[in-house]
């Protein structure tokens, strides 16, 4: 009994840090920012008033103040690009220097260089990039002749282009990390299997079609999940280009969030707050669901004696 | 008689098979290169631009290697800036995160793994669940409670939020490494007259160092480049880190871009150069945090 009771107390101080850290930052947090998002509030004097589910309706409705919906699909627009141009280049990249090539090591170290580095400075530099005068773009454009295709504001500048211009460099940013990841298993094939493939007269295209890309599902799982939450995440670059300016046409939820944050409206940026965790965890789902294994027929499989 | 002549052709295939791979091997280099180009030309530009003079940056000498190599660009940086003050920030904050998960993530999952509990394996997925949730939920929360208490702009309202949100990815990496180690290892010094706490101290701790290095490693770059909460939470220039900084000399500085350069390259450099010697453990640690998820 004594004995027991010894084992459980030091179990409980063995945890007793991280629960602290885990319960205090990252649930309260999550519990608070629930029921804050029930109510409106006035400034940061602690008043407040109950109002339901307004802040949910007015993050939608309201497009004239809030407009979270443009936000919103800016985020879903930087996840498709993403999911659909970032991970088929690191993929790739990834299956190309799994071929045993030379200088194997150097590639790989160069290609996830950029991840290393602060996503603020990555944006300075773009930001110097896409200067419409001075940057580095225009003047090769103006090399190939086709400087009057950059809009005279730049292309951050410019709403039309602004989305494209700023997504571009977290998608160039991020590519080394997804390859790095997708390499790990790409490496972990074995290299019998690739033999016998190419001795049964596989080409290479087919070895990386036909077991290369299988045996690395569950990676590409996992890259496309980080992508998505990732992007509807994204923050750091996104500031830097804005600057002290929110109404940007490349709004993101997390620069609403931070703007009502600043502004006192706690509600509204708690309701913000609310939404990207259930669109985190709802897309971490539906991903894993996506992924779970199938039959040739594309049947779900069952377990069958 | 049969059998040799499909080895034969067997022969003659694979020498096919090598031959066709020297035209895809020249493509996949060509990709390779290609791709090397995209990704380092832009660190190129930042490296140059920052040691020459705005004539030779606009139009004068764009893309070339400087002609006059500026490196009072570097001083000014420093000096317009609060650059030395805001890197040891970054190194204050980021080293005492990284304590605080090490210590916090071994022992929760020293609890989790080697002690016998019910319940232990639900605790596990609960603390897994922190790897997806994002670091803004917080935000607000603690931007309240950080006012109420008197805690703005110090180092602990930076500390303790990148603790707690890198405690998830702490425990996992702690857990993969942990498992490795046999649980005889432990029976043996419990036979020893080693408690749970002997166990842990001598035992675990001890063979725990590569993880340690991985999980280092992974929580060093998650804070030294964090902005979001060390922009709104640090309203001092004495605690500000580096990302802020970096930030405010770039909206600031609009004329001078050698200067920006600079700065942008002085955050930069540093992580670059540890990354030649430790590129090998830094990719590591990264694969182990993601693949295991």
């Amino acid at each position: 009994m004594t004995k027991k009771k010894r084992k459980g107390i030091t179990i409980f101080l063995f945890l007793l840090p991280a629960l602290l850290l885990f319960f205090g930052i990252l649930v309260a947090p999550i519990i608070s920012s629930v029921y804050n998002s029930l109510y409106q509030y006035e400034g940061f004097s602690g008043d407040k008033t109950f109002v339901g589910i307004q802040n949910y309706v007015d993050l939608f409705e309201n497009k004239a103040v809030y407009d979270f919906g443009t936000a919103l699909k800016n985020a879903f627009i930087l996840a498709a690009l993403s999911v659909f141009i970032q991970l088929p280049l690191s993929l790739g990249l990834a299956l190309m220097l799994g071929k045993g090539i030379k200088g194997e090591r150097f590639y790989l170290s160069v290609y996830f260089m950029p991840v290393l580095i602060s996503a603020v400075v990555i944006g300075a530099l773009w930001s110097k990039i896409y200067n419409p005068t001075y940057g580095i773009l225009h003047y090769f454009m103006e090399k190939l002749g086709i400087a009057n295709l950059m809009p005279a504001t730049g292309f951050v500048g410019d709403p039309d282009t602004a989305l494209i211009a700023v997504f571009i460099p977290t998608i160039w940013q991020y590519v080394g990390y997804h390859m790095l990841l997708m390499y790990a298993g790409v490496k972990s094939v074995s290299p019998e299997l690739r033999e016998a493939a190419m001795l049964d007269g596989a080409t290479d295209g087919q070895v990386d079609r036909y077991i290369v890309i299988p045996s690395i599902k569950q990676i590409i799982k996992v890259s496309v999940i980080f992508a998505i939450t990732g992007s509807l995440k994204s923050y750091d670059l996104i500031k830097v280009f804005a600057g002290s300016n929110y109404n940007v046409p490349y709004n993101v939820p997390s620069l609403m969030l931070v703007r009502n944050v600043l502004g006192g409206h706690g509600g509204i940026g708690s309701a913000i707050a609310v939404m990207m965790i259930i669109l985190c965890f709802a897309f971490a789902i539906i991903i894993n669901q996506i992924f779970k294994e199938r039959d040739p027929y594309g049947g779900k499989k069952h377990i069958k004696e | 008689m049969a059998e040799k002549s499909i080895l034969k052709n067997n022969d003659l295939e694979i020498y096919k098979v090598k031959k066709t791979n020297k035209v895809v091997k020249v493509l996949i280099y060509i990709g390779l290169v290609i791709w090397v180009i995209i990704d380092l030309f832009p660190i190129y530009y930042l490296l140059t631009f920052s040691l020459k003079n705005n004539s030779e940056i606009f139009g004068e000498n764009v893309i070339g290697l400087p002609k006059y190599w500026l490196f009072s660009n570097y001083a000014d940086a420093m000096a317009r800036g609060n650059m030395p003050r805001n890197f040891l920030n970054s190194i204050i904050v980021s080293v005492a995160t990284i304590a605080i998960v090490l210590i916090a993530g071994l022992m929760a999952t020293y609890a989790i793994t080697r002690i016998a509990w019910k319940g232990s394996k639900l605790l596990n997925s609960i603390f897994m669940l922190g790897i997806t949730i994002p670091i803004h939920v917080a935000l607000y929360p603690i931007y309240v409670l950080l006012h109420k208490v008197g805690l703005m702009s110090t180092y602990t309202s930076l500390i303790v939020p990148y603790a707690a949100f890198g405690l998830s990815m702490g425990i996992m990496i702690c857990t993969g490494f942990m498992n490795d180690i046999p649980k005889e290892l432990d029976e043996a010094a419990n036979i020893d007259g080693c408690g749970l706490w002997g166990i842990f101290f001598r035992v675990i701790v001890p063979l725990m160092k590569p993880a340690l290095a991985t999980i280092g490693i992974y929580t060093f770059l998650q804070s030294w480049n964090e902005f979001m909460f060390a922009s709104i939470f640090i309203n001092d220039s004495a605690h500000k880190t580096l990302p802020v900084g970096i930030a405010e000399l770039q909206g600031r500085t609009t004329t001078d871009w050698g200067i920006v350069g600079a700065g942008l390259s002085i955050a930069t450099l540093p992580m670059l150069i540890v990354y030649v010697f430790l590129s090998k453990r830094i990719q590591e640690s990264f694969m182990v945090g993601a693949v295991k998820g």
